[in-house]
């Protein structure tokens, strides 16, 4: 009874989150200043009668009251429906569906890469016994997670593209020319080091104190005890356990890293939502706005819930709490 | 403390399993990629040329947002060309267009025979009915008010297959040289019922020298060559237009060799370095530039709703100093308050700046003493004088000339701030009219259409409808009833009189854009007033077409 108590608050939670999420994605766009009408019409927005602009509003059903749109926007997400893009003249879902999987494939990249490397980087941290070595590994990691984004970009492009000439500068696939998976891969490299690089500070910093923690408990003090070796103790006895905050990081950074793709996709002239969403943001392009915030919002909720999951079945004691429930 | 359980690790997973995961996020990643893929079309045929453009474009009808004028002139024809900006348009789309009657209101257009639409269907007097009632009469775009309102036509009517009459409220003697090479004429067969036309997704199909052969959203625009062309020959079989927004990207781009064309100005100070790349060239946009940069002055605010402080501020400005400072010397000083080379600027129109003992002694009169001794002038009730200069904060250039405007007006003992705001902001303050002085640039249109430059006066640019002005009041009612195109250009000459004597706006200077290329891949590119040089006039070889469709 307890443990159906237990899940359904935990559901009840995520739907208040999604609703809260849905709501100021609606209200956000309509706070933002300036007037849709602009974008639709240009600068002589201002020169259109009243009834020109009634005609233009309730076009994209911007004439309606708040509460009308808020209704009619509920109503639009039970069908899936998100509207249509003003400025693109498209339904928002066929947008969000095109340039999702670009997004992806960034920000999926980057979060796998970013927690192999710091926590490899963790590894190594404790492993090197000099405390110069240990200090200018650390200062290291500081220094490239606190260069901008679009920095690192551009001095990549620069290097890369530019002076060797190995790799694309932007987009996502060559223009004009055959592309297969080989050459997607190569134009998402400078883009994923870039997010990775910029995200290689969380994981490197809870892998280290997760391994700080685990190398002065007393199953490793056992195990060495037994005649383990150093190896042995820092990656069968130590790492795994460090490696259990990683998952909840994990969720927290896929909504951050999603943000952080509006500069890094920018810079590179990337096709995924985060250009589409600077885009919109422009324009005043309410609908389109809308519906990458709330994809973005249910991705964070998503990754919660399958991070919570995640942490259940991989620790015991949690396991064991919720059949002891 | 030992833990009454076996750590992770010590059944965690094993090489084998950590590999197999491994194995699994990579496959995962490649299949991501490969679905990534099968978005991207491939093409096998000879290389296109590459032009990089620093927006996207979503559609390109000329009801889509932010599709440039010139790419679209890549796909449709208008009636007149090359365009209303340099007073040289020609029949183009049309054969003849000519006044009927004495009082300036009617035109006959008769239209060229033999033209066809790109998907084949004869282009007829359907069409231009259609397109001009669209704009009209449809929900509005850019070109709506050079339709509904300056001029208003109030009949549009076909006489047969090839020939049309419009008929306009009030005089519109400058129909040929200006509305007729300024609207995009659209099929009927596929446009004429379309009720949302911001929505349109149908069939882009125009009469231009390209058609567009395929729209990736965010990504790019292929556009192949129309060799049924009536006007002329395209000098290349296609073009694959990408949307690089961040300009550092695009030159690298260009650099790297991904790129032929950057089409968007090549910042001053990167030019020279550029023309010095062995496999690059910089092109000027035109001699003549039609584009400026300009300060917006709030008319409708105190002390610049004031026209002796909007002169004193004028005079303050010096332009020559910002063409040094801000555009390395890359620009027209903007001595004169609108293009010196087109024909609709009043010959020996000067704009007051460059004198600031004259803005001194201008404020001293007006009552503007330094009251407090700060060093700065106050107003004149002993108020504190003091002026944000709003500019956006995309535009480094802009920055840099407001920060030497607000010291050039500190000069004079104006104190002025810059504000610098995101784009998006911008625009809403300046609707809102909340700002005293705004940077911003102005492009052709507006700048020297000499229609526009009467809807300007009405919307809050250069003045605004309902803000009492009688001596406006009067040009504005002269220029509406002159007849004949002597009549009209004479009245807007009055009319830019009137703004240099008390500016709403102030030219600071027009860049001379310079466009970095690769010659090696096109190395026709020419610049045209207010087109920049990615337009029909590079892209066409017009020279086997006889008159009236000879090149401009």
């Amino acid at each position: 009874m307890e443990r159906a108590l237990t899940r359904t608050a935990r559901l009840a939670s995520y739907l208040l989150v999604l609703w809260l999420g849905a709501t100021a994605n609606f209200l956000l766009p309509r706070l933002l200043p300036g007037d849709p009408l602009e974008y639709l019409v240009g600068e002589e927005s201002s020169r259109l009668s009243g009834e020109q602009r009634a005609a233009v509003l309730a076009q994209f059903g911007l004439d309606r009251p708040l509460l009308a749109q808020y209704g009619a926007y509920w109503r639009g997400l039970a069908h899936l429906d998100l509207g249509t893009s003003v400025g693109y003249g498209a339904p928002v879902r066929e947008l969000v569906a095109a340039r999702l999987p670009w997004t992806l494939l960034l920000v999926g990249s980057a979060i796998v890469l970013a927690t192999v490397l710091g926590f490899a980087l963790a590894c190594a941290f404790h492993w090197l016994r000099s405390p110069r070595a240990s200090t200018g590994l650390m200062g290291g990691v500081m220094v490239l997670t606190s260069l901008p984004p679009f920095w690192l970009g551009m001095v990549g492009i620069a290097i890369f593209a530019v002076r060797l000439g190995c790799l694309p500068s932007h987009g996502a696939t060559t223009v004009g020319a055959a592309s297969g998976a080989g050459d997607v891969l190569r134009h998402a490299l400078l883009p994923v080091a870039t997010l990775t690089l910029g995200y290689l500070a969380a994981p490197f910093l809870l892998a280290r104190a997760g391994l700080e923690d685990a190398l002065g408990a007393g199953y490793v003090a056992l195990a060495r005890s037994h005649g383990a070796g150093p190896w042995r103790v820092l990656l069968r006895q130590a790492a795994p356990n460090a490696a259990l905050p990683l998952v909840n990081q994990l969720a927290i950074s896929f909504g951050a890293l999603l943000g952080g793709t509006i500069v890094v996709e920018t810079v590179f002239a990337y096709p995924g939502l985060g250009s589409l969403l600077y885009d919109g943001i422009l324009a005043h392009d309410f609908p389109l706005v809308q519906g990458v915030f709330l994809l973005l919002v249910v991705s964070v909720v998503l990754a919660n819930a399958v991070a919570d999951l995640l942490e259940a079945a991989l620790d015991p004691r949690l396991r064991r709490r919720e059949a002891n429930l | 403390m030992i833990r009454g359980r076996r750590p992770c690790g010590a059944r965690g997973p094993s090489a084998v399993r950590a590999a197999r995961r491994c194995c699994l996020a990579v496959t995962a990643a490649a299949a991501l990629a490969a679905a990534a893929s099968r978005a991207a079309t491939a093409h096998a045929a000879a290389p296109p040329l590459r032009v990089a453009i620093p927006q996207e474009v979503a559609n390109v009808t000329p009801y889509s947002a932010g599709v440039p004028e010139t790419i679209l002139d890549l796909v449709y024809d208008k009636l007149a060309a090359p365009s209303p900006y340099a007073g040289n348009a020609t029949p183009w789309l049309a054969r003849s267009i000519e006044p009927e009657g004495g009082d300036g209101r009617s035109w006959r257009i008769a239209l060229r025979d033999g033209i066809r639409w790109h998907d084949g269907v004869p282009f007829s007097a359907d069409d231009v009915v259609s397109t001009l009632r669209g704009y009209r009469d449809k929900p509005s775009n850019r070109w709506s008010h050079h339709v509904g309102d300056t001029p208003r036509l109030v009949s549009i009517e076909k006489l047969d297959r090839l020939s049309l009459r419009v008929t306009c409220e009030l005089p519109c003697p400058l129909f040929d040289k200006v509305t007729a090479a300024d609207l995009p004429i659209l099929p009927a067969h596929l446009w004429r019922d379309v009720k949302e036309p911001h929505l349109y997704r149908g069939p882009l199909v125009g009469t231009g020298p390209f058609r567009v052969a395929e729209m990736a959203p965010g990504r790019f625009l292929r556009l192949i060559a129309n060799r049924d062309y009536f006007a002329g020959t395209p000098r290349v079989d296609a073009i694959v237009v990408t949307f690089i927004r961040n300009p550092t990207t695009a030159l690298a781009a260009l650099r790297a060799g991904e790129v032929d064309l950057v089409a968007a100005p090549v910042a001053p100070e990167l030019v020279a370095a550029l023309a010095r790349q062995p496999d690059l060239a910089v092109q000027q946009g035109a001699a003549q530039p039609l584009d400026a940069i300009e300060m917006r002055l709030n008319f409708d605010r105190m002390p610049l709703s004031d026209p002796a402080f909007r002169q004193a501020v004028a005079l303050a400005v010096r332009p020559d100093e910002l063409v040094r400072r801000v555009a390395l010397g890359q620009a027209l000083p903007g001595s004169i308050g609108f293009p010196p080379p087109s024909p609709w600027t009043a010959p020996g129109l000067t704009q007051p700046n460059g004198d600031p003992a004259a803005a001194a002694r201008l404020l001293d009169e007006r009552g503007f003493h330094d009251r407090d001794g700060d060093g700065f002038r106050d107003n004149a009730d002993g108020s504190p004088l003091r002026l944000g200069i709003k500019v956006s904060s995309s535009e480094a250039l802009q920055l840099r000339a407001a920060q030497v405007v607000a010291r050039q007006l500190a000069a004079v003992g104006i104190r002025a701030h810059v504000e610098v705001v995101d784009p998006a902001r911008l625009r809403a303050l300046y609707t809102a009219r909340q700002f005293d002085l705004m940077l911003g640039e102005v492009t052709a249109h507006t700048l020297v259409d000499p229609d526009q430059l009467v809807v300007s006066f009405m919307t809050g640019y250069l003045w605004r409808h309902g803000l009492p002005n009688a001596r406006l009041d009067g040009l504005l009612g002269d220029w509406r009833a002159a007849a004949t195109p002597e009549a009209r250009v004479a009245a807007g000459f009055a009319l830019q009189r009137l703004h240099e004597e008390a500016p709403a706006v102030l030219m600071l200077y027009y860049p001379q854009s310079r466009f970095a290329y690769r010659p090696r891949a096109f190395d026709h590119w020419r610049g045209m007033p207010g087109m920049g040089v990615f337009h029909k006039w590079s892209l066409v070889d017009f020279s086997r077409v006889p008159a009236p469709w000879s090149e401009p």
